[in-house]
């Protein structure tokens, strides 16, 4: 362990690294490039909104959805926005439980990014439903109708899915946050900032008795958070599993899925935290270190999801099924080869690189493979739902697909509802867990004394 | 069976580049997502809702109630009517069953009592209902186009009628559409007797502008063993579809070919019959007079091969069934092989068993009164007043006269029909007629019976009936269509009572009055091409026919039996010329031809003559109403007044491309998909697969409520006419979408036939294959809706609870057969009050946002069982009819009690021919199929 | 460091949390009343109609058979409202110049409908059938109340899915004798249980499965 570079270098000071994480919402240092990025979310907002409207007013016939292709950006935006929230209750709550001291610069924020994700995954259902305001239908609730929902739906699956898996990770990073908000609470100077930081602090004094209570409670609900991570998306991906469609009608896909979740999710979170380390100059606390082992993970769980393809292919052979193999051609060669490829060059071909130590420390370079990451699981998606809908079992119905202009700004202006949240959180909320880093860097000392 | 590869289009066959598809817009430019609101909508439900003779004259809430103020006898609320009577096709009379609901037609059937139709159906039949609802039809006399009364009018004709009665109607010419009403038939020789200057000339594009009689051999294909068919499209749109595919029907789908029709076609273009066709032969027109010379022996120089070796075998098949067989020669053929066909068939024997020589039913102008003959009156001045009366010949004249021009010279025109049509909008005087399901009238159907046409709903607008303004061109007093029609059989009907029963049972027996030979006949053979040039066949077009169904929403969004387009019409060029030009389906080609051309989509049409182009007629309307006008090209604009069918010229691609609503798309076929259609030879009559054999389970039968609703699908019948398709979209309110949507892949069809080529794209095989819902015993997309939105009956039946569905659509994401249908707009609630007042009250309205699908037509089979239930027994066998299998003209369909072995379906299954879509999938579908039997089992 | 919250804060913040939570769910429990309750579901509402047609008059004091005016209940799906010449039969000789009656009087004159409002009615999408149920039994107050008592006509059943499921699910109790069906006076006997159970063997009543069966009301 000792002869590992510490998480947290040693210069540092608990004094340091409080007044480092506490100054972000108490005097922002980064105003104007905040400004910009908030600017920017709130127009992407007012598109999304825009198109929100004209969806509801017009039908789902505004997207370029058709028979056979019936489900596409919602659905596929669906698993790709709830994949990417994987990484923060993954980081969080899993690696808390192995007790990953790393994971404590980066937890808090990779959790607010989930919470943003989920609200934007569990939107996507809602957009795609011919009669959204029917929606309280797929509710267990005693209806005067005298009927209940379908419980052997994966849909019906994914509304609670979706719902337990927001509850929770709100839970989770709201009682992480207690502690911090008490510590800005009493640093803030402006009677506002108290009083606002002093009602979410619940009061917390600090005192045994709270850590004590605290920590019972966190850690359960960690327990808890753990199972989800690997729940939701295996249930997610039963959405399609359950049906026959050739490219769909594979076991496996829960695990394929997860994977790809985790991911993208540890993509994403890379790409955070080199953003906020170089905006709000956190360099020591959110260190190469940190890059370096969340790369390694990167690298971890993409050589995961490449087994998926592999195995994936070998599935579709081995079948010996004419429509699965049909399909996978089609993939490889059809009239969508662009998405396959594009996702295994954007997922795959970059991440090698994460095998060099040097790039694993560059934030610049890290940023540019998480990034291409993300967008290659965008592909994925994209693609094992098209590819597969879009030629099923009867040549007579074949038909393609394009993305009409409301695909897009539907898609484009929910970026906004994602980065909005966020950016609040980071203005206003202590975005890196501060007395858990503290821990760590205690921790590091008695370390370094006694090594 | 196996290898062989089946596949719907050229592009397909050949592997042709799909990226090129991919490579479409991703992004398409945002005024593209207008076409498709209300304007769109509107225009294509045919939206004016100003159309006070539809609703009462108070606003009436939906909770009202409106009671009789006096209940009319034997109507019974929330039941249906049925009364016979018949619709006109080409003049021909389509006796029909017509279903009112309240007092509103609702839906038509052919007449099961009709010993010729037997209850069949056509697509044209079906659809005619809509052109009685058609908010364009004309709703008021104009003159000059402006709004006049029939009191205007009426005192004109006074004044008119005086000056006749001086010149014994000098001047005064009739320029009238094919009838074969008795009654007008009878008006006419009145009319001439009392004006003997007067004359009546008859325009029929159909059959020549040349005063061409058709053939005057009239087939009875019903007693043919063999039939060699000299491009003539038995099966396809014609009078006589229904009587034709009904024989055929009785004579295939079964299994000791005993009687068992034997079928030859050769085409110069393809059609249903050649896709039926157990030898077919793709032959250019030049050439089809030899092969018939060859057939009739001698002349077998010029022909290539193939073509002998056909005319041979054809030859001997007819020589081998003498008495039994039948040659046939199309309309549209050159006159003297109909002379031929007429030698062969007397040489046969056939005459008076196959076929008979028969007087013409319908109206023959005498000798020089052809509508060649008016234009030279015209020409020449000698005409001063014509009376065009249901008939549209500034739009349907031939390219080489410009009859809007020559119309014009003449003094008074009065025009009279359903539309204000291109001919209505340059006369001084236009008055409606009405539809014949409003007013009384009769007709002949094909066969040669009379129907007596009663009226089954009051007149909606201020129309009168086409024996009334026939009438007033000599009487002061016009009495009633009925006291017009009446005494034309008081002879035969005498008394009141076997009047109504003609009424009731829809047919009359008549004695084929000898009328005069039939005129000359002059049309030409085709000209041969020269160098460089490709010869040009014109036909109508499959779904808008002439041109008079253009206005007809559903049968434009049918998909043309052969090319699966809707909303145009296409240039069906063959594959060797396609990859010659360079040109794919969709791209614009010019036709040239006597310094006139016409840009249209070309089509590639496998099995199309290789060196062969066929325009289709009917669209390009100028005044076609709100969705028939302006759409597809001109192809009258083509013809030539001597030789209507056939021309030379040339064909180039104009590099444009358009995007054609297709409900086959075009692309790619990757995988292995025989099997979806499957033929059997009488010797291995087996279709069932060894792997297809019923898989053990542990899982009990389900569902085993009885009834168990089934139907079986006959391939080796269905002649792909699409009769069950309109007969579906008119049974269950199925919205008509517009162009835009089906090319976006959101057709509403329930019922599709799916259309499949296998073999050579020159000469190749063509199956058709109707696909309703399977309603699988274990469907996959029950499995998938989270709100029991569809749900399986205890009878089997697969059901889609509309008001329940919120539209995730997942069951159609699941369903492997894609037969679901989903409301992406609101495609029903701007519709007009005439196209609602078609509607099924018995079937929902589908709103926004929710899947739709084939019922099995639940509403049919809740009204039996509940009557059955009533009287405390069981549906019986045949009580349940679908719509598509009530239409079916070849009884390719049938439906019942699986449960009960006795029943049809139950009997059909037991064939070895049976076998179930995607067996494999393991979804047990009640909707099963019968292979075809060829002469050659797949993969032979 | 002065304190930021007085005392009692905390109190507060509990006292909010936990008034959010009764608040949402008793947000849930006016909704779930709300959607059971007579306004929603129309009941007991008469509504303005062109006569103040009496059902008590005409049923319980003249002793008019129902199908005297609903002449199609037992032979289709509509019930069928009386033709104003029905009305006439008798108001021709009777009440021939009340002022109620003036809009009968008139309809009949000028040839022209009245136009009642409809008080039993269920949605587009339901197709229920008077002629089927009559057949088995089920009696016009099973669904519209002692009509023969109103004396302005009103809903007397909520009619949502469940009334319609909770008689499609165990009809037995619901079963009379068929000559019964129009006495609003019925009473059922002690053995009404095996009575039902008789009926239903009787008029061949389906399984709850087939009664059940979305298909059966709806299309």
């Amino acid at each position: 362990m000792a002869s590992r570079t510490p998480a947290i270098p040693l210069s540092e000071t608990y004094r340091g690294i409080t007044t480092e994480v506490a100054r972000v919402p108490l005097q922002m240092p980064a105003r104007v490039p905040w400004l910009i990025a908030l600017i920017l979310s709130l127009a992407l907002l007012a598109l999304f909104l825009a198109s929100v409207t004209w969806l509801f007013a017009r039908g789902v016939g505004i997207w370029g959805l058709n028979i056979p292709v019936n489900w596409a950006f919602a659905i596929h935006l669906y698993v790709w926005w709830l994949g990417l929230g994987h990484a923060g209750t993954l980081i969080s709550a899993m690696l808390l439980l192995m007790g990953q001291d790393w994971r404590n610069s980066l937890n808090r924020f990779a959790e607010a990014m989930t919470v943003c994700a989920v609200i934007c995954a569990g939107m996507e259902p809602i957009l795609h439903l011919g009669r959204p305001w029917f929606l309280y239908w797929m509710f267990p609730y005693p209806a005067t109708m005298g009927v209940w929902p379908q419980f052997r739906s994966p849909l019906e699956w994914d509304i609670w899915a979706v719902l337990t898996y927001l509850t929770v990770s709100v839970l989770f990073w709201y009682i992480g946050l207690v502690p911090d908000l008490a510590t800005v609470r009493d640093r803030a100077k402006k009677r506002g900032w108290q009083v606002f930081f002093g009602i979410f602090a619940l009061g917390w004094r600090g005192s045994a008795r709270h850590w004590a209570v605290w920590n019972k409670t966190y850690r359960t609900i960690a327990a808890i958070a753990v199972p989800l991570v690997v729940s939701v998306h295996s249930e997610v991906s039963l959405l399609f599993a359950s049906g026959q469609v050739p490219g769909w009608h594979s076991t496996i896909f829960p695990p394929y899925f997860v994977l790809g979740a985790a991911f993208s999710g540890f993509a994403m979170v890379a790409m955070i935290a080199i953003v906020m380390r170089h905006t709000f100059q956190l360099g020591h606390i959110v260190t190469e270190r940190h890059l370096d082992v969340l790369a390694k993970v990167t690298l971890a769980m993409g050589l995961m999801t490449a087994y998926g393809y592999v195995f994936e292919v070998f599935d579709g052979y081995y079948s010996g099924e004419l429509r699965e193999i049909a399909t996978l051609h089609d993939r490889f060669f059809g009239a969508y080869a662009w998405a396959y490829w594009g996702a295994v060059l954007c997922n795959f071909v970059p991440l090698q690189g994460l095998w060099v130590a040097r790039i694993r420390r560059s934030p610049v370079l890290l940023f540019l493979i998480s990034t291409s990451v993300v967008v290659g699981m965008w592909l994925e998606r994209y693609m094992i739902l098209v590819t597969s809908l879009y030629k099923d079992f009867l040549p007579s119905s074949f038909g393609y697909y394009h993305a009409s202009f409301w695909d897009w700004s539907t898609y484009i202006g929910m970026l906004g509802l994602f980065m909005t949240p966020f950016l609040l959180f980071v203005r206003f909320l202590p975005s890196i867990s501060i007395f858990e880093d503290k821990e760590v860097l205690e921790r590091e000392k008695e370390a370094a004394a006694h090594g | 069976m196996s290898g062989k590869r089946f596949w719907r289009s050229v592009e397909e066959y050949q592997r042709s580049d799909a990226f090129s598809e991919m490579l479409k817009v991703e992004f398409p430019s945002i005024f593209e997502l207008w076409t498709v609101d209300r304007r769109e909508v509107l225009r294509v439900m045919g939206a004016s809702l100003a159309l006070a003779g539809m609703s009462g004259c108070k606003p009436v809430r939906s909770d009202d109630v409106v009671p009789f103020v006096n209940r009319p006898e034997g109507l019974l609320e929330g039941r249906t009517d049925h009364y016979a009577t018949a619709v006109l096709f080409e003049g021909h009379a389509q006796p029909v069953l017509a279903t009112t609901s309240g007092g509103r037609p609702i839906k038509l059937d052919g007449n099961p009592e009709h010993p010729a139709f037997r209850g069949g159906s056509t697509p044209f039949m079906q659809a005619a209902i809509l052109d009685l609802y058609d908010p364009d039809r004309s709703q008021e006399p104009l003159f000059g186009g402006h709004p006049a009364s029939w009191a205007d009018f009426d005192g004109q004709m006074g004044n008119w009628r005086a000056a006749w009665r001086q010149n014994q109607g000098a001047g005064l010419r009739i320029l009238i559409g094919p009838t074969t009403s008795p009654t007008l038939l009878r008006q006419i020789a009145e009319l001439k007797s009392a004006l003997p200057q007067a004359r009546v000339h008859l325009f029929d594009p159909l059959t020549g502008y040349a005063g061409e009689a058709a053939s005057p051999l009239q087939a009875n294909i019903a007693n043919a063993q063999v039939i060699v068919s000299l491009d003539d499209d038995l099966l396809g749109p014609g009078p006589m579809q229904a009587t034709n595919a009904r024989a055929w029907g009785d004579r295939h789908g079964d299994l000791d070919g005993s009687g068992r029709m034997r079928l030859f076609m050769a085409e110069t273009t393809p059609t249903q019959t050649g896709a039926k066709a157990d030898r077919r032969l793709g032959i250019p027109p030049s050439r089809l007079p030899t092969l018939a010379k060859a057939i009739a022996g001698g002349g077998e120089v010029t022909l290539t091969d193939s073509e002998l070796a056909w005319a041979r075998e054809a030859r001997r098949a007819l020589e081998t069934a003498r008495g039994r067989s039948l040659l046939t020669v199309g309309r549209f053929a050159p006159a003297d092989l109909h002379s031929i066909s007429l030698q062969v068939n007397e040489a046969l024997g056939n005459v008076g068993q196959t076929c008979e020589i028969a007087a013409p039913l319908g109206f023959v102008p005498q000798a020089g009164d052809s509508f060649l003959d008016l234009i030279r009156d015209i020409e020449a001045r000698r005409v001063s007043a014509l009376f065009v009366i249901g008939a549209n010949p500034v739009y349907q004249s031939p390219g080489d006269i410009q009859f809007a021009a020559i119309y014009a010279k003449v003094p008074l025109r009065v025009h009279a029909g359903l539309h204000v049509d291109e001919t209505a909008a340059i006369s001084n005087w236009h008055v409606p007629l009405n539809h014949p399901l409003e007013d009384w009238s009769d007709a002949r159907s094909p066969d040669g019976l009379a129907t007596i046409i009663q009226p089954v709903v009051r007149p909606m607008y201020d129309s009168r009936s086409v024996h009334e303004v026939l009438a007033a061109l000599t009487a002061d007093e016009i009495p009633p269509a009925r006291d017009i029609v009446r005494p034309t059989w008081a002879k035969q009907i005498g008394d009141e009572t076997a009047w109504e029963a003609a009424l009731k049972t829809g047919f009359v027996a008549m004695a084929q009055q000898a009328e005069q030979a039939a005129a000359p006949v002059t049309s030409a053979t085709a000209p041969a091409p020269r160098e460089g040039e490709v010869e040009i066949v014109i036909r109508p077009d499959p779904t808008i026919h002439d041109g008079s169904f253009a206005n007809n929403g559903w049968l434009q969004e049918l998909p043309k039996p052969l090319f699966k387009t809707t909303w145009e019409n296409v240039v069906a060029i063959s594959p060797r010329l396609a990859s010659e030009l360079k040109i794919d389906s969709g791209d614009m080609v010019r036709v040239d031809s006597n310094a006139r051309t016409v840009d249209g989509p070309a089509w590639v049409l496998p099995g199309q003559p290789e060196r062969v182009v066929t325009l289709y007629l009917g669209y390009g309307r100028k005044r076609g109403g709100r969705i028939g006008t302006g759409i597809g090209y001109d192809a009258y604009r083509m013809r030539n007044a001597a030789q209507p069918w056939n021309c030379t010229g040339t064909v180039r691609s104009t590099g444009a491309r358009t995007v054609l609503a297709a409900t086959q798309e075009q692309h790619l076929m990757d995988g292995e998909v025989e099997g979806l259609v499957r033929t059997v030879t009488r010797e291995h009559p087996s279709a069932r697969r060894e792997e297809e054999r019923e898989q053990d389970s542990f899982y009990a039968k389900w569902p085993q409520g009885k009834p168990a609703w089934g139907m079986v699908i006959d391939l080796d019948r269905c002649i792909g006419c699409n009769a069950c398709v309109v007969a579906c979209q008119s049974e269950n309110n199925v919205p008509v979408v517009g162009k835009d949507q089906v090319a976006r892949g959101r057709e509403m069809a329930w019922l599709r036939v799916d259309r499949y080529y296998a073999g050579d794209p020159q000469d190749p095989e063509t199956h058709f294959e109707p696909v309703p819902c399977m309603h699988c015993e274990q469907a996959p997309c029950e499995m998938g809706c989270p709100v029991h939105a569809t749900v399986h009956s205890p009878e089997g039946l697969n059901l889609m609870v509309y008001n329940r569905c919120i539209g995730t659509r997942t069951c159609s994401s699941y369903c492997p057969y894609k037969v679901r249908r989903f409301n992406w707009f609101d495609y029903t609630s701007d519709a007009p009050s005439p196209t609602e007042a078609q509607r099924n009250p018995d079937v929902t309205v589908r709103g926004r946002g929710v899947m739709e699908k084939c019922t099995y037509c639940i509403q049919r089979i809740e009204d039996a069982t509940v009557q059955a239930d009533i009287e405390n027994r069981a549906v019986r066998e045949g009580e349940v009819k679908t719509a598509c299998q009530q239409a079916c003209p070849a009884q390719a369909i049938s439906f019942g009690n699986l449960a009960d072995p006795e029943s049809a379906v139950a009997k059909q299954r037991r064939s070895p021919r049976n076998y179930a879509l995607l067996a494999e999938q393991g979804t047990r579908p009640r909707t099963t199929y019968l292979a075809r039997i060829g002469e050659k089992s797949d993969g032979e | 460091m002065p304190q930021i919250f007085s005392r009692t804060a905390d109190s507060w913040l509990r006292a909010v949390a936990w008034g959010a939570l009764l608040f949402a769910i008793g947000l849930f429990l006016v909704a779930f009343a709300f959607a059971r309750s007579q306004y929603w579901d129309v009941v007991a509402r008469t509504p303005l109609q062109p006569v103040p047609f009496s059902h008590k008059h005409h049923v319980t004091d003249d002793g008019i058979d129902c199908r005297y005016c609903h002449s199609t209940v037992e032979t289709s799906a509509n019930a069928g409202f009386p033709a104003t010449h029905v009305c006439m039969t008798c108001h021709s000789q009777l009440w021939t110049n009340a002022e109620v009656l003036a809009p009968v009087r008139q309809s009949l004159a000028e040839n022209r409908p009245i136009l009642w409002r409809r008080v039993a009615r269920v949605p587009d999408y339901v197709y229920f059938r008077h002629d089927i149920h009559i057949a088995k039994g089920i009696a016009c107050v099973e669904c519209h109340g002692r009509i023969d008592r109103m004396p302005l006509t009103y809903r007397a059943k909520a009619f949502e899915m469940k009334f319609c499921l909770d008689c499609h699910r165990d009809p037995a109790p619901h079963l009379r004798p068929r000559d019964q069906v129009y006495n609003f006076e019925w009473k059922p006997p002690p053995d009404h249980a095996a009575l039902g159970r008789r009926l239903m063997a009787d008029y061949h009543i389906k399984s709850p499965a087939e009664l059940t069966s979305c298909g059966t009301c709806h299309r």
